[in-house]
């Protein structure tokens, strides 16, 4: 295994006087998948919010190579991690294109229209994705589990080194069932990790985290 | 999920990567504007005939003697065009600002009204009136009374967690508007009867009819100065749409963005109250109805919510001024054209601004 990318060390995490989860540790290295394995309300998606820096860390350090990103701003840290959340996209009908173009925002300054990279990217993600047939499609319009997949590419086109997702195995269909490989796929996505809701997906990623 | 093609809807919204599509809707509303512009100025009590204008126009732009009379001359410059600027740059700020808090708050009913804004802002206008400032004064007090009104609904609804927060925010709006509505009443009972009162009601209703060059001066560089940044950050208030946290996780300081577009929007709002008091319903209908032509991406939504706020407007003071002998006041007929309006959008939209 090569060096680790991604370090949680003894995190405690929850929300202001509620701890969710303790004694969190392990390593993620570069190409890995991890499958944090949990039971609905068990914290998984409370842990990618603490990852993601959007909760703080009750305690315990997390590293990205070896430095510890307590202090990184949102765009530090969105150019490091990719989310997938659970319920995400918001409710204005954007198309599934400009849902996944949003995923580039890290990636420019604040005025800043998309460039012919931002679009490259955005159009790579999707059709690794496999998902070109719904790009002019409406986000509000498509099925739940269409929905996962564009917030999937979202996360895809932002090139990032981490992919801390939501519910991806959950999703029913065949077809759209993201898997280790689709993941590996998206460009430079080289570590993962995801949250998934019952063991019998363990087979799925080659190493897993019980919660 | 039926597919969007087989919709029978009254609205067909372009698709939205077809950017030829939604140049001709930019193009249509700006020469819809135009015409409407043409119409203003040779309707009045005055009739001014379109050989007139043009007369007008080839000779402004030559610079040779104008063959109109001087009187003429006078309604064009003094009374028509600076109301014309006005009424335009009225509903662009109205309907600008609107576009933009449906997006920030996330919620395409939300409007300047609706959030407190203009009830907060009139407040501040009324103060002063009542304390006989200066025009920039009032709408300082304007633009102090309209902010204080958005910070408070909008610490309210962030303060009331684990309801529905769309409904909290619309609630707090309507009871923080309707407080400074209280002030308002308490004003005008207090005010002079025979100066400040009939001041404040007639201003109160919504009219350009006391429009004058000089308060254009204030009016276009505040709504020009709140565009700017709205026009800036359009692809960040798109994000913004999403909510706080996927905003934040995609690489956003949210609070900073939050600040930034809300004093913008509040900015034009106020300035908009203080040139011609209360015009409520161009802030909801009018993004609304942009939506469903070109989509919510600001970077289109804004352009063509400016474009028919403007049209709309001016159309709409035109009829105020035109339609019978005393003149309509423009809130009045806002209402009264934009409730059945939104009614029907909101009946027959099958492809709706949200979902």
């Amino acid at each position: 295994m090569s060096a680790p990318r991604l370090t949680i060390e003894d995190l405690s995490y929850g929300y202001p006087g509620h701890v969710v989860g303790h004694g969190i540790s392990f390593t993620v290295g570069a190409g890995e998948v991890l499958c944090v394995l949990g039971r609905n309300g068990e914290g998984k998606s409370t842990l990618f919010k603490t990852i993601l820096g959007l909760l703080r860390p009750r305690a315990g350090t997390l590293r990205v190579d070896g430095e510890p990103i307590a202090g990184w701003n949102p765009r530090r840290r969105a150019l490091t991690f990719g989310y997938v959340p659970q319920n995400g996209g918001g409710t204005f009908p954007f198309t599934v294109a400009e849902l996944v173009l949003m995923g580039r925002t890290a990636h420019r300054g604040p005025f800043a229209a998309p460039s012919a990279a931002d679009r490259e990217a955005a159009d790579e993600a999707i059709a690794t994705l496999g998902i070109g047939h719904l790009a002019a499609r409406e986000w509000v319009r498509v099925s739940g589990g269409e929905r996962q997949l564009a917030l999937v590419a979202r996360a895809c086109a932002d090139r990032v080194a981490v992919l801390a997702g939501g519910e991806l195995l959950r999703i029913g269909a065949p077809a759209e069932v993201v898997t280790a490989e689709t993941l590996a796929a998206c460009y430079s996505v080289d570590v993962a990790v995801l949250p998934v809701a019952d063991d019998r997906y363990r087979v799925c990623v080659p190493r897993s985290y019980l919660l | 999920m039926t597919p969007s093609s087989t919709d029978f809807s009254p609205i067909r919204r372009r698709e939205p990567s077809s950017a030829s599509g939604y140049r001709a809707i930019v193009i249509g509303a700006a020469l819809a504007l135009l015409l409407i512009v043409v119409v203003a100025v040779a309707l009045g009590p005055y009739q001014l005939s379109a050989r007139d204008l043009f007369a007008f126009l080839v000779a402004k732009a030559t610079g040779a003697a104008s063959p109109l009379p001087a009187s003429a001359e006078t309604v064009i410059l003094q009374i028509r065009l600076p109301r014309i600027f006005a009424a335009t740059a009225v509903g662009a700020a109205l309907a600008a600002s609107g576009a933009a808090y449906q997006s920030l708050f996330r919620n395409p009913l939300v409007s300047p009204d609706i959030l407190g804004v203009s009830a907060g802002a009139a407040f501040g206008a009324v103060v002063g009136i009542f304390l006989s400032l200066p025009v920039l004064a009032i709408e300082a007090a304007s633009f102090a009374g309209g902010l204080a009104a958005v910070i408070i609904v909008y610490g309210i609804a962030a303060t009331i967690r684990g309801r529905d927060a769309v409904l909290v925010l619309v609630l707090a709006g309507v009871v923080i508007g309707a407080l400074f509505g209280a002030g308002v009443g308490l004003l005008k009972y207090l005010a002079d009867p025979y100066n400040q009162l009939p001041a404040i009601t007639f201003w109160l209703l919504g009219s350009l009819a006391a429009i004058n060059p000089r308060d254009l001066t204030s009016l276009l560089p505040a709504v020009a100065i709140g565009l700017v940044p709205l026009a800036l950050l359009r692809w960040r208030i798109d994000v913004m749409t999403l909510g706080d946290e996927e905003a934040t996780a995609l690489g956003l300081d949210t609070r900073m963005l939050r600040i930034v577009v809300i004093a913008a929007a509040t900015l034009m709002t106020s300035a908009a109250v203080a040139a011609s008091g209360i015009i409520g319903w161009v802030g909801l209908v009018v993004p609304h109805l942009a939506r469903l032509t070109v989509g919510p991406a600001f970077t289109r939504l804004l352009p063509v919510s400016v474009l028919l706020g403007a049209g709309y407007l001016l159309a709409v003071d035109t009829v105020a001024r035109t339609l019978g002998a005393v003149e309509l006041p423009l809130g009045v007929l806002t209402a009264a054209f934009g409730t059945p309006v939104f009614l029907w959008l909101l009946a027959f939209s099958r492809r709706p601004a949200w979902s």
